[in-house]
């Protein structure tokens, strides 16, 4: 066959970056891309100390959707939703994006009260949104019980069509090479062990590898966000939690909607593969080690056996976790943290993964123009300090 | 292949017991103790399975539950591993795929169109494309099991178990670990996932049979062991739960039981396999490991195949070669990879039976796609290349150990090149290996190991038990020869690493070359060891086939263990799990009397008698019932309560006088209203206290955490579900409890905002006079077990007056008459306090309320939004949720909506941010419909501005 | 890794029986700003080492205990009532 060409390339760092950022995940990709490619920044270095897409971005159970509570924010989340749709073409990978719309259950007047409210905002924002009646939902989904047997029977849906699913690990190698045709440099097995400032202003960091002087400095590292606090002296608003997944066999295709009970907290869609992907919500305690428990398998289960009942003899192949960074208002926090050329792009919790292109977008329009993209102006670390909290959970 | 070999004492079919199953709807003899797969090869059946991507045909290549190549529904219930399912009567047995005649088999044919990730690198454009794309790709795989409803709903049994020692796996190991530790005296739980106990050794002819046999009688002396059969251990976690999945057999109820157990200590004896030889078309059917050879002749009495040629680097291949000749099977050979290491007395036992031993070779290529035909042997050097006609291939590269328990409590598996094996590294101490998963073979020394294993690890218990904790000669491993790799550019498209995801070796190398050149990348593009098998046949060979493109990855490190080690079906991992709402101790009663039941959080409620709107006006004409026993009710008492009282609540309890209601809010640290309710004071530091039905699950945690590094004495009783609680509300409420009590309650003795002990029906109450709903109304508690007594008794005596039950419903337009909000509902996680209009609420010098600093530091800040009552005239269709607007900008929610009967308006509560237009005269703005609607700004109350009603 | 959490009261119990009560912190001083407040409210240290943190025996004893866990590793090396 014809000689491969090597897609993935990695580099050995050199003494000194435009810009470095920390994290060789879906964000830290994504910023390095857009940096590269529309502010003709030319010395960009991404410093990975595992493997590209090692956490969350390999992880996730790939959704993507604008149906977000703070209105706020949607303008931001329609755009990142908007700007998947291109990139296959853009990044010349197929990211296998689908948009086969996605389903949220309500199982109760309040929550059908609350989904009216957000579909409203929603549509207002642009967003296409509609309500589902259980019969309609029946149509839709036909292995979805919407009876009055299950013990939380639904009383109506919201359907987003245009949300769906990206393939992550598809997206992390679209970014990465699109990274390397644009001349940014990535270091697998680099480790940040400090990051130097001097008069306020950052210098560069400190590596396993040895130092390495930046102009700017942009950590974008998932659930270990907090070692950058450190690293900085400061504490971030967040705590950093597990979240796990599970996969099935393979079934012929039953399932086109990606299927969410916001209120049960469980979600699950059917892969291009054929396996059923079946998130869950996060852990009950904080913790940095990502492992799996029965209890929350057995939660999740029972509640996949409970709507979809003809799926009880579907036979579970693997379970993972990740580790989310959470803060109190399940928004993020971008731009900068108070020390001169060092920007932030942490807290993305559980709902990072949507967010990719967005973020990438502005946070590399952030470090490129020193200014706060108005669409993410609700994310800055500062609304801790005024209580300016983003109105993304109600309670 | 087909038709059994002659009975022997090894074999654990019964052919005294024939058993029919149906395979495709036609009836097929077997007998008891075949499994499914084996009473499928008994009749010749080869093809069990089509292969993901290329459709290729599959059969069992295992036997011991680790391919996954044989899997079929079964009953119903898919992916089933058939050679591990033992028949039971009338089992109805489907492949997943139409075996054979399969369409989507001309996939092979383009397997060269086909390169690692190639679905990666087209399709996306234009969008229109990928969406037809998708479809085809989503219905192109094999193996897909169809969802279809069922016909019976699953049946699962779930046990506990806390034995002092689980062993896992029953064969010599495992069984002697049993036996030493039940010779303490202490619980053991034995699990093996084989129908039978045995493990290896149970299929090695005559002689392992034997041994195997006696250990198991010695083991049946014990009555403290619980042997379970069939059964897998899916996970270990470390929390110390096992969690143990049995497909349950003939005569059983269930179909699966789950075992939850909880050991004090592990010891893991999961044996070894063998792990696949790499060659062109390594996967066809007639091609499989010498373990499944093995039990196809000891156990179920069936010929492998007619001409059997059998390869690897080790003597068990000779030793298996020997054993099916004394079956009767022809042989065409032995093809051994070493030049001179097959043992001696091995090879001239099969040189003096006329068998052709190839040493220094090995095989490269087979033909023959429905079942092998041929194979093509080639030596090290390549000097030498041969056809060979067979039907059956017996091959095994190398040994490879059953460890994916240990990786799941944390030991990593270190490769030794010496050895050609993986062993363990930093398994805990409760954790105790033993037998051939740590390389032995010699049954003596396992049974030593498994004796030692068991001491050590009952000694983590501080248990002692007769026996050697170390063993005097630590038995040697026999090292197995890694074997050659001789592909060309032509066979590695067809030698097949993974199985699942039919990834061959040239993907493999594809991938390297394109850059993702470690296991976790590697695996992630190309998909290998990521399906059903989760790498129990290719991850070794995978990680040799890495380090042999890339001799820096010395290590060899396996991909990252998950739980399960073996697929568990979903309704196993429920079983025991049901979510079943409260229903308070008049819930049966209100259904009988026509009330319309809805679950609201976590309990179960009634809406409406059926009107809601009658039942709102009765509540202001005469008077109505409602069932509010939900609210959380809790006794506070101790010389320390009135501390505890004052940080939670935001008034002062101190000069609470008895009779006295004192109405309270709480908030967190934040300044945010959590809850609401009153304390009556009982007695001498005795406090009933009421919270909101939300809050009453989490009261006890939040009341003591105010109090958790302190040293008072107070306590908290929960009386949510010990009392009922009972709204007795309308202008005609006096008269009807005055018909059931001989106690004064004139508006004089007892006043609103008061409450008494009051006899009602010969019941003993609390009575309590609050407004909120607007009308004279008294909440009268009595006990659960007396409630629907009492319930019938005020519906008799109020009958004549026009009384009626009322549900939640009519309970909110009356309380939204009067613009009571409802923490929770017309407040969200954000509304302080101040925003709530509560201030009042708020006592202001006392210092130690939670949420206090924040509040005084907020106090004259301007608010970030605020609840705001609004009306329009008439009916409206406008529902809860709707936004509160200002042309394109978003204020807001209607939190609350509801038609009063009695005003001819409809009403609500909007939490929205602060607006000019919050003031009499203004216009507040709702969205319904795609447009604005206009309602009026209306300070509440709405109703009896002066609040005389419920004063009466 | 899960863990069991040692109770005083109870003795060696699923995590999963508790309310998770985040770090142990100390709430500002009477008297103190905003920023205080904020900075205990919303800001933690969230650091892969040990952490003083609370635990609610919800299905048990209905005590708060105080332990010290390493949030990377979950060895509790202390508990208290």
């Amino acid at each position: 066959m014809a000689k491969t060409q090597q897609l993935l390339q990695y580099q050995q760092p050199e003494k000194s970056y435009d810009v470095v950022i920390i994290g060789g995940g879906l964000h830290g990709l994504a910023t390095a891309y857009y940096l590269a490619r529309y502010h003709g920044v030319k010395r960009i270095a991404v410093l990975e100390r595992r493997y590209i897409g090692f956490g969350g971005s390999g992880r996730n159970t790939e959704m993507v959707r604008a149906n977000k509570r703070a209105h706020e924010t949607l303008p931001f989340y329609k755009e990142s939703l908007e700007m998947w749709d291109g990139l296959s073409d853009e990044l010349e990978w197929n990211l296998m994006v689908q948009k086969k719309g996605l389903i949220a259950l309500a199982h109760s007047d309040f929550e059908l009260a609350s989904m009216r409210m957000m579909s409203d905002s929603q549509r207002r924002a642009g967003i296409k949104i509609d309500m589902l009646s259980p019969n309609e939902l029946k149509k839709m989904v036909p292995s979805l019980d919407t009876s009055e047997k299950p013990a939380l029977p639904i009383f109506g849906a919201q359907f987003h069509p245009e949300g769906g699913t990206v393939h992550h690990d598809a997206a992390v190698w679209g970014y990465a090479m699109a990274c390397i045709r644009y001349g940014v440099d990535i270091c697998v097995g680099v480790e940040v062990t400090d990051i130097n400032i001097e008069a306020n202003k950052v210098t560069g960091v400190e590596t396993n590898v040895g130092r390495i002087s930046a102009g700017k400095v942009h950590a974008a590292v998932g659930g270990y966000s907090s070692e950058i606090g450190r690293m900085i002296g400061m504490k971030f608003p967040v705590t950093t939690i597990p979240m796990q997944v599970m996969t099935t066999d393979i079934m012929k295709p039953f399932l086109d909607y990606y299927v969410a009970s916001p209120r049960l907290h469980f979600y699950t869609q059917q892969t291009l593969k054929g396996d059923l992907i079946m998130g869950g919500p996060l852990d009950n305690f904080q913790s940095w080690n990502s492992y799996t428990t029965y209890e929350e398998s057995a939660d999740r289960a029972m509640k996949i056996v409970e709507y979809f009942p003809d799926l009880a003899h579907v036979r579970i192949v693997r379970t993972w976790s990740g580790l989310c960074d959470c803060t109190g208002d399940s928004a993020p926090v971008m731009g900068g943290c108070g020390i001169d050329g060092l920007s932030l792009d942490i807290a993305w919790g559980y709902y990072g993964f949507k967010s990719v292109p967005a973020s990438g977008k502005y946070s590399a329009e952030y470090i490129a123009t020193d200014r706060m993209p108005e669409k993410i102006k609700a994310f800055g670390l500062e609304r801790f300090y005024n209580r300016q909290l983003v109105r993304e959970i109600i309670l | 292949m087909t038709g059994r070999l002659p009975e022997s004492p090894t074999q654990v079919v019964d052919r005294t017991k024939p058993v029919t199953i149906y395979y495709q709807n036609k009836p097929l003899k077997a007998f008891a103790g075949d499994t499914v797969a084996s009473a499928l090869l008994a009749t010749g059946i080869d093809t069990f399975s089509r292969s993901f991507k290329y459709h290729r045909r599959r059969s069992a290549s295992c036997l011991t539950g680790h391919c996954s190549r044989c899997t079929m529904n079964v009953d119903g219930r898919m992916h089933i591993k058939t050679c591990q399912t033992t028949v039971r009567e009338g089992m109805s047995v489907e492949p997943h795929d139409n075996l054979e005649f399969d369409p989507k088999a001309i996939a092979d044919s383009f397997s060269w169109a086909m390169p690692t990730g190639f679905y990666y690198k087209m399709f996306y454009k234009p969008i229109w494309f990928w969406k037809r794309v998708k479809e085809i790709i989503r219905a192109m795989p094999g193996n897909m099991a169809a969802v279809k409803p069922l016909a019976k709903k699953a049946s699962v049994d779930s046990v506990n178990l806390s034995p002092e020692i689980l062993v896992i796996g029953g064969g010599l190991a495992g069984m002697e670990a049993a036996i030493t530790a039940a010779q303490s005296g202490v619980r053991v739980v034995l699990a093996e996932s084989d129908p039978q106990l045995g493990g290896f050794e149970a299929y090695q002819a005559e002689d392992g049979f034997s041994r195997v046999q006696e250990s198991i009688r010695r083991l049946e002396q014990f009555d403290n062991i619980k042997v379970l059969v069939s059964t897998t251990v899916s996970a270990l976690f470390p929390d110390g739960l096992a969690v143990c999945n049995q497909t349950c057999g003939e005569g059983d109820q269930f179909v699966e039981r789950a075992y939850y157990v909880r050991p004090g200590t592990v010891v893991i004896a999961t044996g070894a396999g063998s792990s696949p030889m790499i060659f062109a078309h390594n996967d066809r059917p007639g091609v499989m490991l010498p373990e499944a050879a093995q039990r196809m002749i000891h156990m179920w009495g069936i010929k492998p195949g007619e001409h059997v040629l059998l390869a690897g680097g080790d003597d068990y291949l000779a030793q298996v070669a020997l054993e099916l000749l004394d079956k009767g099977v022809a042989l065409a050979g032995l093809v051994d990879f070493r030049i001179n290491g097959l043992d001696e007395t091995l090879k001239s036992q099969l040189e003096g039976k006329g068998i052709k031993i190839w040493r220094g070779c090995t095989l490269t290529d087979t033909r023959g796609s429905k079942r092998i035909k041929s194979a093509t042997i080639v030596s090290l050097d390549r000097s030498v290349t041969e056809s060979v006609a067979c039907d059956t291939i017996v091959a095994s590269s190398g040994r490879y150990p059953r460890h994916k328990l240990m990786g799941q409590v944390g030991a990593r598996m270190i490769y030794d090149r010496e050895l050609n094996f993986y062993m363990p590294d930093g398994l805990p101490s409760s954790y105790q290996a033993a037998g051939r998963v740590l390389g032995l073979e010699d049954p003596e020394a396992i049974k030593a190991q498994g004796r030692a294993a068991a001491v050590r690890a009952l000694k983590t218990l501080n248990i002692q038990v007769a026996g050697d904790e170390q063993l005097s000669d630590a038995p040697a491993v026999r090292p197995v020869s890694l074997q050659p790799l001789l592909s060309d550019e032509k066979s590695k498209k067809k030698t097949f690493v993974c199985y699942c995801h039919d990834v061959n070796e040239e993907n493999i190398e594809q991938a390297i070359a394109e850059g993702f050149n470690n296991i976790e990348t590697c695996k992630r593009y190309t998909t290998a060891t990521q399906g059903t098998c989760q790498g129990g046949m290719c991850e070794a060979n995978f990680a040799h086939l890495l380090a042999k493109k890339r001799p820096e990855l010395v290590a060899r490190d396996l991909p990252t263990t998950r739980p399960p080690v073996s697929t568990v079906s979903l309704s196993s991992l429920a079983a025991g799990h049901h979510d079943i709402p409260q229903i308070s101790p008049l819930h049966r009663v209100q259904v009988e009397q026509g009330g319309n039941p809805m679950r609201m959080g976590a309990w179960m409620r009634m809406m409406d008698f059926g009107d809601q709107e009658a039942e709102s006006l009765a509540v202001h004409q005469s008077v109505g019932i409602c069932d509010v026993s939900m609210l959380g009710k809790f006794r506070v008492f101790g010389p320390d309560a009135e501390k505890l009282l004052n940080r939670v609540m935001t008034k002062k309890v101190d000069g609470l006088a008895p009779g006295k209601i004192l109405y309270y809010a709480a908030c967190n640290q934040g300044g945010i209203l959590i809850d609401d309710g009153v304390a009556l004071k009982m007695g001498e530091h005795d406090y009933f206290v009421t919270t909101t039905t939300g809050r009453a699950p989490v009261t006890e945690e939040w009341f003591s955490r105010w109090c958790r590094e302190e040293d008072w004495k107070v306590w908290m009783v929960n009386l949510t579900e010990s009392r009922a609680s009972i709204n007795v509300a309308g202008p005609k409420a006096r008269d009807v409890l005055a018909k059931l009590t001989a106690d004064d309650i004139s508006d004089a003795a007892l006043p609103f905002l008061n409450w008494a002990h009051l006899e009602i029906a010969g019941v003993k109450t609390i009575a309590m006079r609050m407004g909120f709903l607007g009308e004279l109304s008294y909440e009268v508690l009595c006990p659960s077990s007396q409630a629907v007594f009492l319930w019938n008794r005020l519906l008799e005596a109020g009958e004549p007056l026009g009384l009626v039950p009322f549900g939640l419903e009519a309970l909110n337009i009356c309380r939204l008459e009067k613009g009571h909000l409802v923490p929770g509902l017309d407040t969200d996680g954000f509304t302080t306090l101040h925003e709530a209009s509560f201030g009042w609420v708020l006592n202001k010098k006392k210092t130690e309320t939670v949420g206090k600093p924040i509040l005084d530091l907020i106090v004259d800040e301007p608010m970030q939004q605020q609840v705001v009552p609004f009306s329009l005239d008439g009916r409206s269709p406008i529902l809860d949720g709707a936004l509160v607007v200002d042309g394109s900008k978003q204020l807001g929610r209607v939190t609350s909506i509801r038609y009063s009967p009695l005003l001819d308006k409809t009403i609500g509560l909007a939490l929205v941010e602060p607006h000019a237009d919050w003031r009499e005269g203004g216009k507040v703005k709702l969205w319904f419909g795609e447009r604005e609607v206009e309602a009026d700004f209306a300070k509440p109350p709405f109703y009896d501005p002066a609040g005389e009603r419920m004063k009466m | 890794m899960a863990f069991l959490i040692n109770c005083p009261n109870c003795g060696d119990r699923n995590p999963y029986e508790f309310t998770f009560g985040g770090q142990c912190k100390t709430a500002p001083d009477q008297g103190a700003d905003m920023k205080a407040w904020c900075d205990y409210l919303f800001f933690h240290d969230n650091m892969p080492d040990f952490q003083d943190e609370w635990w609610f025996h919800t299905m048990g004893c209905g005590d708060w205990i105080k332990i010290s866990r390493n949030l990377a590793t979950h060895e509790i090396r202390s508990t208290e009532e």
